[in-house]
């Protein structure tokens, strides 16, 4: 099933010891079927916390304010029995660390049966079939034999592959890769963006691929959001995002990827500063202490999202129209 | 930098004692601590809270039930019950706090050598842990008493001698487990003294779960207490102990029934008392299950 | 010049036969190398970049170099005489400092960072006089304000353990650090802050100092020479402009190739590798590359090739090194470099 995702003003807080902290806010995000939407920012950016308040996966100490529109339905307001029902089809999580995925003691095939719980249609014969072709389709050689090892057995790649497998296994509408290539090589890694590539040539759902690392991004998605401070700084195709920054933000993270100079620089370009407190944002532009570019309204006023000719949504004071 | 400011004021905002309040934060855990405080103060000043002395016999008034002037009653000789159980805690909490205080302080020494120290040494002190484990206590304990004869210190020996190879053993695989953390190699990198490293760098890190499991076995080392008394292996007689109390008691339980209910109360208030304060301790100094702050 | 820090022929094993073991089992096991031949040096005041994939063995390296990892062959030589005996090593160390890959987990955690900054000095038992005031000059010096020095370990942000980490690592001026992964777990703002501290102290100390890494596109900024590794092996060594520009090895080109490129147009279509890197107990025969190596020729399976020197200061562990770069030209691959910001504006920020 492909359906279309958007996402409207989500916020969620967490009830903490040492105060309430706005770990996302007001965001906004829309997604067609067949898209790969690329969400970057640094570490405490609300990423993960968006990535979770997706999969229905935040703490029972989060609370949710807005909707997150998945086919015509809010999940927010579904009752969690029905959430869990429709997620459990229809939505899917690669993480960053697969081995945490699967359960040590049983072997990869078992596994993988029992993510197919659903299909009461299949017999497990069936579902073993099913299994071998989606490992063999995700690169897996010999998938008759890997579906009888363990997931200790398998190098980091193997097992993030295996994790994609598992994923696609429901024919979900929405795939969820948070950082799937963080904890792996550069051969590894370049392995598994390969993969991720050739699959979305097939897949008709939406991808959502949560990443700090620009390369990736860059070669996977059609519209990127960068988030920093809990917001969506900047939102856009991914040519406009990486060749016509608009947010000073976006500018700063582009210009401190070593890998966009050739030349040997005698200083690495850095962003002076550090993020926000989330306990107490500041009331104006979550960047403006950082920022090159502010002015007086910054660090008062909110700025609101501002949608440019080209598709570009940007919230800042300085982007005029 | 408004996080470091945060984080600072933070923990000034937790106060001096931000363990007791962790503590006293559970109601259970709150009852706990105040029985535990109640037993620790009846042995500490036993002397002054008993109404009599607990060897004083009297048989003209013996197996007395309750009453204004013996409020828990007398036993078989026509002791004071209330001040022998008084007297009593004093006994169970001494042996019970010194055994397994001795009892820590070797396993740990122990431990921390095992893991730390070279690998024959390690060899060495695994098979002596195993080996003493292996004894039944209380065919160890009959073997010790024949030769030394009964007595506190006899008791805390024979207790400790059996029970600190299960601390050792923690210690040791908490200390296996560290001794190949980074800062451990970045210490040795600095060429800091093995011993530094033991006491300034691995103890600090090993010893919490340490603390937890000794609080727990406090009761179970009063009961150990009581029962060997019970069978004439504890505290010498005239010595108040639960146990005896019992065991005195329980000749006389059809006429007096009193004597082994206010006998056996304290044993199952104080093994209440030290167990839920030793789950509240865990509770609170177990970095897992404390809530954590979302990324 | 002559070199600081030299290893030559070092090989560590896995299994180390000591004269018990040798009684008992007069047939030992099969030892299994986690480094084989590595023959290295590091000029006084250089930075060398030691590169590979996990399990390469660039962390045993770096430890065996300072001897927390003993080695079964070969000999390490710092400034000409030979490492041997722990009294070596330690004489060796204290010239020496390491930082390790986790930034939070190579301090104490229950030492506060101002014990924790002092302790080089107090572990040497040497005189430091006012110890606050020391603590202050050493968090300056890193850009950390002084109320860090309250803190434990866990409530230090990645970036700012990494700035305690470099503070005690050069506590005692040494003539040399090693950085396992100085950048690991941190963003790209942050890496480039600890990158550019490590480089200023450095032009204010002059300490040489080996970078352990897999960021090659971050290596390249920092480093003057590259040593590339492959299953505990040198594969490749040489300046690092010249390696990035003209890899000799296919190794070296498939992982300058594997970099993702931030740029939206330029979206591969090949995959530069395949494959894993084997493990040590199954060491393949021949050319310890040869089955992921795009241009293997049969001598490739049979021979392994030695590490040979091809040109002044280059050395490649390869049997078709020229030929490869002419392979490349014809499959007219497109080169990995070039790949300059496309028109616009960024601002360079610099710290």
């Amino acid at each position: 099933m492909s359906a279309s995702l958007a996402v409207r003003d989500l916020s969620v807080r967490y009830q903490t010891p040492r105060g309430e902290v706005h770990a996302l806010r007001h965001v906004d995000l829309d997604a067609e079927p067949g898209q790969v939407i690329g969400i970057v920012g640094e570490s405490g950016c609300g990423k993960s916390t968006f990535v979770s308040a997706l999969a229905n996966l935040l703490p029972p100490n989060a609370m949710v304010e807005g909707a997150i529109g998945y086919g015509g339905t809010d999940l927010v307001g579904l009752d969690p029995c029905r959430r869990r029902m429709l997620q459990g089809n229809e939505i899917a999580l690669v993480s960053q660390d697969p081995m945490t995925a699967f359960n040590p003691v049983l072997t990869v095939g078992d596994q993988l049966v029992d993510f197919q719980h659903h299909r009461s249609d299949l017999g497990r014969a069936e579902k073993r079939r099913r299994i071998a072709a989606m490992l063999e389709r995700v690169g897996i050689s010999d998938p008759e034999r890997r579906m009888n090892s363990y997931p200790h057995e398998l190098s980091g790649g193997m097992r993030q592959r295996v994790a994609i497998a598992a994923a696609l296994l429901t024919d979900p509408g929405l795939l969820i890769a948070d950082e799937p290539t963080t904890a792996l090589d550069v051969t590894m890694e370049a392995q598994i963006v390969h993969l991720l590539a050739e699959l979305r040539r097939e897949y008709n759902g939406i991808i959502v691929l949560v990443s700090h690392h620009l390369g990736v991004i860059a070669e996977l998605c059609d519209r990127v959001y960068v988030m920093y401070g809990g917001e969506v700084l900047e939102a856009g195709d991914v040519e406009e995002i990486f060749d016509r920054p608009r947010h000073p933000y976006t500018r700063a993270l582009l210009a401190c990827d070593p890998a966009r100079f050739d030349e040997r620089l005698e200083r690495l370009p850095t962003i002076p500063g550090a993020p926000p407190n989330l306990i107490d944002p500041p009331p104006g532009c979550s960047f403006a202490a950082r920022c090159s570019r502010v002015f007086a309204p910054c660090h008062t006023t909110h700025p609101a999202a501002k949608v440019l000719p080209t598709g570009h949504v940007a919230r800042c004071h300085a982007v005029v129209l | 930098m408004s996080f470091v400011a945060e984080a600072v004021q933070t923990r000034r905002g937790w106060g001096h004692f931000p363990l007791l309040r962790a503590l006293a934060s559970n109601p259970v855990t709150l009852a706990a601590l105040v029985i535990v405080i109640v037993f620790l103060m009846m042995a500490a000043f036993a002397p002054w809270l008993a109404p009599y002395p607990p060897t004083k016999i009297d048989v003209l008034h013996k197996l007395q039930p309750p009453s204004a002037e013996h409020w828990f009653g007398t036993d078989h000789l026509g002791r004071d019950l209330l001040s022998r159980i008084i007297h009593g805690a004093r006994t169970a909490l001494t042996i019970a706090i010194g055994s397994v205080a001795v009892a820590g302080s070797v396993g740990l020494l122990l431990g921390l050598i095992a893991g730390y120290g070279p690998r024959w040494l390690d060899g060495v002190l695994v098979l002596v842990f195993d080996s003493l484990n292996s004894l039944p206590m209380i065919m160890f304990a009959l073997a010790i008493i024949t030769v030394l004869g009964t007595g506190t210190g006899t008791l805390i020996f024979v207790i400790a001698a059996t029970s600190f190879p299960s601390y050792a053993r923690l210690i040791r695989a908490q200390t296996l487990a560290l001794k190949n953390s980074d800062y451990i190699l970045a210490e040795r990198l600095m060429d800091a003294h093995p011993l530094r490293i033991l006491l300034v760098h691995l103890l600090p890190n090993v010893v919490g779960p340490l603390i937890i499991l000794l609080s727990m076995d406090i009761p179970v080392v009063i009961m150990v207490e009581a029962g060997l008394s019970f069978l004439g292996l504890g505290v010498r007689p005239p010595t108040p102990s639960w146990g005896s109390i019992l065991y005195d008691g329980y000749t006389s339980i059809r006429s007096a029934p009193f004597v082994v209910i206010f006998g056996g109360l304290p044993l199952v208030l104080a093994t209440l008392g030290f167990t839920f304060l030793g789950e509240g301790l865990r509770d609170s100094l177990d970095p897992r299950l404390k809530l954590r702050r979302p990324a | 010049m002559s070199a600081l820090l030299a290893t030559e022929d070092l090989d560590v094993s896995l299994l180390r036969p000591n004269f018990v073991s040798r009684l008992l089992n007069p047939w030992p096991r099969k030892l299994f190398n986690i480094l084989e031949g590595v023959t290295l040096f590091v000029l006084p005041g250089e930075t060398l970049g030691l590169v590979g994939e996990s399990g390469s063995g660039k962390t045993t390296l770096a430890r065996t170099m300072l001897g927390l990892t003993r080695h079964s062959a070969g000999r390490i030589t710092f400034e000409g005489r030979e490492v041997r005996t722990p009294a070596d090593f330690r004489a060796l160390r204290r010239q020496s400092a390491m930082m390790f890959q986790d930034p939070t987990g190579s301090l104490s955690p229950r030492l506060r960072v101002g014990t924790l900054l002092a302790e080089p000095f107090t572990i040497r038992r040497m005189a430091v006089g006012d110890r606050s005031a020391l603590v202050r000059s050493m968090l300056a010096q890193v850009g950390l304000p002084e109320s860090v020095a309250q803190l434990y370990p866990h409530e230090l942000s990645g970036g700012q353990a990494r700035r305690v980490g470099v503070a005690r690592a050069l506590a005692l001026r040494p003539r040399l650090l090693l950085a396992d992964e100085p950048t690991a777990g941190l963003d790209v703002s942050v890496q480039g802050e600890v990158l550019n501290l490590i480089a200023d102290l450095r032009r204010e100390h002059g300490f040489a100092a080996i970078i352990i890494t897999h960021n090659l596109s971050m290596i390249r900024h920092v480093s003057d020479r590259l040593a590339i590794m492959y299953l505990g092996r040198l594969v490749e060594t040489g300046p690092t402009a010249e390696v990035f520009k003209r890899p000799l090895h296919p190794y070296t080109a498939t992982l300058i190739r594997s970099e993702p490129v931030p740029d939206p147009r330029r979206k591969r279509t090949e995959l530069a590798i395949r494959g894993e890197i084997p493990s040590i107990f199954s060491r393949p025969a021949g050319c310890e590359f040869h089955a992921r190596c795009p241009f293997a020729q049969p001598r490739c399976r049979a021979e392994a090739p030695a590490y040979q020197a091809v040109a002044p200061g280059r050395n490649v562990r390869c049997h078709y090194p020229m030929e490869i770069e002419q392979q490349e030209r014809d499959a007219a691959i497109p080169a990995p470099i070039n790949r300059r910001g496309s028109s616009n504006e960024v601002e360079h920020r610099q710290a």
